[in-house]
């Protein structure tokens, strides 16, 4: 019998991780990435897991993984939590962003086969990530202790199908609620903020001082240990096969439900939803309109931000790019309080960092992610004087939000008020400038990928946005001198990539 | 209807004098002389790369001709961009519109941008929307509109702000009857309110029934133009149909033997 004879279970999955797969432009590359990541993390997971055992044997001269059971809990969380926001974004690419909804439910299959199908390749392509951070520990604690720990395989395949079965229903549910769009910005969002909460949680052990860490350790030891549901949680993960394997089949159970009771109603769903994203038309008879009246950058300033503002992915793709960046330094200021703890919190000095870059990548939406070049273009207009017009309208907002925070820190102190306000003005307007000068006309749809081939815009960028954080740093902890040479630089390097 | 005047009322609307251009050393245009009388629907027809895309966008200024001159309304395109777009519109088959602004807001903007009083803008967008059937729609964004719909949108943007010169690059492609019905009434009124109209079809059908003239580029010269009639005596066929003189005309030998 052919297991791959078309419309069969196998032959849908087949189809399924073909198309997971070749969201990777050239699947062997991934194959190759993957292959290379499992052995580096072995490479790891052997000292790690060494060690580890090694200590555990000095301390209580036998395996006693009581002490670790919190740090085995807290871990189990991080991952399923991972999971389930890999697993939102999977759900809505697979059931209703990809464009082939219309010709599997079209075709004689029932819409509960192809749901119950798709379900399973979320749970597939989830447990990838999974499977490689926590798998090498498994082979290696397997290895150095006891083959029991290979039941770490059924934990990750529990973990995945878990988490398919929270990220499904929690997905239709957001996509009736607020539209696909919006439910896909919802789940980066929450995403980012959990990876930043995990992120700054991790370091709740470190830092003597500062009254977040000292809340975080007292929370973290309350009733003189770690909460009770970690340590609950840290003997799941060591938990013997059996209660993995029912709480697997109840998950399973769960999901085949999920894909009989709801397919019928998921094919209504999935086509209207694209709809639902904008707003409908009002059936109303003609009236009266009225148009404001702008100059030029008023006029471009409403356009650029309304576009921006409403794409919700577009507005998360220019935030999120430069906080993502300003997680090693923030952590970095956190643990060793950078300039004077007690009066400014280092991380005013990030909000130029940010502040810059956000202005980086509003100037590239409005000069080069131009969505009707030819429109403009058509325009009885100088050219230049519309470029001036979308630059300034783009960035006079930031400089309005900044210029609200400065004047806030400078009650706290009016030299740090000064001081943020003149460098992240300056970091921002380089920023822009920059994208003034180096238009390469992109679709704003690839924002997160505007700077391939062009990694030397990307780089100034960066340098930029980092001299004017440093100045404002220095300035801050009154090195004048370092400030001045900070400035020095960021001028020299605005000067040397200035294009007429 | 009130339109801005020139000083003096130009002979030609459009009036275009040895322009080419090329492409890698490939003539996509070569050195067309082309005039066009105020008030004229003209038809621009050609085979796929015969030249008129190119022709157009010369003419409304998102290409600069390797030679030549043009004219608009008497104003020198090249010398004076800003003065010549004033008086003209331009669409192509790909509307210029933003997914996330709404008809309203997209009228809005192309309005400000030509500088049109915002409550003469606000009563010529309100007709536009009416009279395309838009009104309904003037708040849903774009990108959930149909193809048509947005046709429409882009339509109403290049008439917002009452161009004397209107020039459309196959703007039926793909919308159904009655919305074709619609575009081709309104492109109608505004040759009878005196706007010249320069339209780039296939639909040799609709250019037989809409324009006064008709132009055949093939391989990027103007092979052939007059009324339907001029045609049939250049041609030496009687009773020749518009599709019979544009095969005979715009089809190059070797595509013809092909």
């Amino acid at each position: 019998m052919n297991l791959l004879m078309p419309g069969s279970i196998p032959w849908l999955m087949r189809h399924e991780l073909r198309l997971a797969a070749r969201v990777n432009k050239k699947p062997w590359r991934l194959l190759i990435m993957l292959g290379i990541a499992l052995v580096v993390m072995h490479a790891v997971a052997y000292p790690i897991s060494r060690g580890a055992l090694l200590l555990q044997n000095k301390l209580t001269g036998k395996f006693d993984f009581s002490p670790i059971l919190p740090l085995l809990g807290a871990a189990f969380w991080f991952v399923l939590g991972m999971t389930v926001m890999n697993a939102i974004g999977r759900t809505l690419n697979a059931l209703f962003l990809r464009n082939d909804l219309d010709l599997l439910f079209s075709s004689p299959l029932s819409p509960h086969r192809v749901l119950a199908i798709r379900a399973f390749a979320i749970v597939a392509v989830a447990i990838v990530p999974l499977a490689i951070v926590v798998l090498p520990f498994a082979n290696m604690l397997a290895i150095l202790v006891a083959a029991h720990w290979l039941s770490l395989y059924l934990l990750v395949l529990t973990i995945a199908v878990v988490a398919t079965v929270i990220a499904m229903p929690l997905c239709v549910a957001l996509v009736r609620i607020l539209g696909v769009r919006r439910a896909q910005t919802l789940g980066q969002v929450v995403g980012i903020l959990f990876g930043l909460t995990m992120a700054f949680g991790s370091q709740l052990g470190f830092g003597p001082r500062g009254a977040i860490q000292s809340a975080g350790k007292q929370w973290f030891m309350v009733g003189g240990g770690p909460p009770a549901f970690l340590r609950w949680s840290g003997e799941l993960v060591l938990a013997p096969p059996l209660p993995l394997l029912a709480v697997l089949l109840g998950a399973s159970i769960v999901l085949l439900l999920f894909s009989r009771w709801f397919g019928g109603a998921f094919a209504a769903i999935a086509a209207t939803s694209s709809a639902r994203a904008a707003r409908a038309g009002r059936a109303t008879r003609r009236g009266a309109i009225r148009f404001a009246t702008h100059n030029l950058v008023g006029l471009f300033a409403r356009k650029e931000w309304r576009l921006i503002l409403r794409n919700p992915a577009l507005l998360l793709g220019v935030v999120s790019g430069p906080l993502l960046q300003m997680i090693a330094p923030a952590l970095y200021a956190f643990r060793n309080q950078i300039g004077d703890g007690e009066k400014i919190p280092a991380l005013w000095v990030f909000l130029v960092f940010v502040i810059a870059q956000v202005a980086g990548g509003v100037a590239w939406l409005a000069q080069s992610g131009e969505d009707a070049p030819d429109l403009i273009r058509l325009a009885p207009v100088d050219q230049s004087t519309i470029t001036r017009a979308k630059a300034i309208g783009v960035l006079a907002p930031l400089l309005a939000i900044l210029g609200a925070a400065s004047v806030w820190l400078s009650f706290v102190e009016i030299d740090y008020g000064v001081a943020i306000f003149v460098c992240g003005s300056a970091a921002a307007i380089s920023c822009a400038l920059i994208n003034v000068w180096y238009i390469e006309p992109g679709d704003r749809k690839k924002f997160a990928a505007r700077r391939k081939g062009h990694w030397g815009i990307a780089l100034a960028e960066f340098a930029l946005a980092s001299l004017w954080s440093w100045a404002a740093w220095k300035a801050i902890d009154q090195h004048y001198w370092v400030t001045g040479v900070a400035v020095l630089l960021a001028l020299g390097l605005l000067a040397l990539l200035r294009k007429k | 209807m009130d339109r801005p005047e020139t000083s003096t009322e130009a002979a030609h609307a459009l009036l275009l004098q040895d322009v080419a251009k090329s492409f890698d050393g490939t003539n996509a245009v070569r050195g067309i002389d082309l005039a066009i009388r105020p008030g004229e629907f003209y038809g621009l027809l050609g085979a796929n790369g015969a030249g008129k895309t190119t022709t157009l966008r010369m003419t409304v200024g998102l290409l600069k001709p390797d030679r030549g001159a043009i004219q608009i309304f008497g104003i020198d395109a090249l010398q004076d961009p800003a003065a010549a777009k004033q008086k003209l519109a331009w669409l192509p088959d790909e509307p210029l519109l933003y997914e996330q602004l709404t008809p309203l807001e997209y009228l809005e903007f192309v309005a400000g941008l030509w500088r049109i009083d915002a409550k003469e803008a606000a009563d010529r967008a309100s007709t536009l929307l009416d009279r395309l059937d838009l009104w309904s729609q003037r708040d849903t964004r774009c990108a959930a509109l149909s193809r048509g719909m947005k046709q429409k949108v882009s339509l109403a943007g290049a008439l917002v702000h009452d161009p004397r010169l209107l020039i459309l690059d196959e703007p039926l492609t793909g919308l159904d009857p009655a919305i074709q019905r619609q575009v081709k009434d309104l492109l109608l009124a505004r040759t009878d309110a005196g706007c010249t109209i320069i339209l780039a079809t296939h639909i040799l059908d609709v250019a037989e029934r809409l324009v006064n003239r008709v132009g055949i580029m093939r391989d990027g010269a103007l092979v052939a133009q007059g009324t339907l009639a001029e045609l049939r005596i250049q041609t030496g066929r009687k009773d020749a149909t518009l599709e019979d003189i544009f095969l005979a005309l715009a089809i190059s030998q070797s595509a013809a033997v092909a």
